[in-house]
């Protein structure tokens, strides 16, 4: 949908996945939706301001979910 | 995540530098900054070489934004330099890697530099010097 000919369509799924990242960040957490989440945003780096401003917000999310999720993964070991 | 973070930083800022993107309504750029201090500060111990690389573009970018002539105007210039001194703090305090002497001073002369150009300091700039003092002494 993120390159639908239609530019609400656009922005309004760029929006859902940065909402996506930041309330269920753990769905996008293994390798295939990673990858797929990395590419989504590498390839729309060019697009309109405000898909743009919504994919990096994703991004932040993201990253923000991935350390502490890694750190209560170690202590479950501990 | 580590094997896409040396594109991602890249691509964002390459991406935060467009000219179009520091746009009030949507500010890309803002954006971008915030999405590389968050993968700077939550970067793996395996991408030390990619975070010591990433700081020398860090520096090189601060360094471009003491030139006016690259900017609108000088309120995008200063917004400039508080998004690249965030990266900055957040890059040292990911503790990724060590500044020598020489680049310690390299790092603070041009973030008082910045200082003078505005004639007064800015919060992130401040808070970029504090993380290197903090991380010299521990």
């Amino acid at each position: 949908m993120l390159n639908d000919p239609e530019k609400q369509v656009r922005i309004t799924s760029s929006w859902c996945l940065e909402r996506v990242a930041e309330m269920f960040p753990e769905v996008l957490a293994n390798e295939k939706n990673t990858a797929t989440l990395i590419e989504c945003i590498l390839s729309h780096l060019k697009s309109t301001n405000k898909l743009v401003t919504h994919l990096c917000n994703a991004l932040h999310h993201y990253a923000n979910y991935i350390k502490p999720h890694q750190e209560q993964v170690s202590s479950n070991y501990i | 995540m580590s094997k896409y973070l040396d594109v991602l930083l890249k691509n964002l800022l390459q991406t935060a530098f467009d000219p179009k993107s520091y746009d009030p309504d949507a500010n890309v750029t803002l954006s971008c900054f915030f999405a590389i201090c968050t993968l700077l500060e939550n970067s793996a111990n395996d991408t030390r070489v990619i975070v010591s690389d990433f700081f020398s573009s860090l520096y090189e970018a601060l360094q471009s934004t003491t030139l006016t002539g690259n900017f609108k105007s000088s309120d995008v210039q200063y917004n400039y330099q508080s998004y690249i001194a965030s990266a900055i703090e957040s890059a040292i305090v990911s503790n990724k890697f060590q500044m020598n002497k020489e680049q310690t001073k390299a790092i603070i002369d041009l973030l008082i530099k910045t200082f003078q150009i505005r004639g007064s300091v800015y919060e992130e700039g401040l808070l970029a010097i504090s993380s290197i003092a903090l991380c010299k002494l521990l």
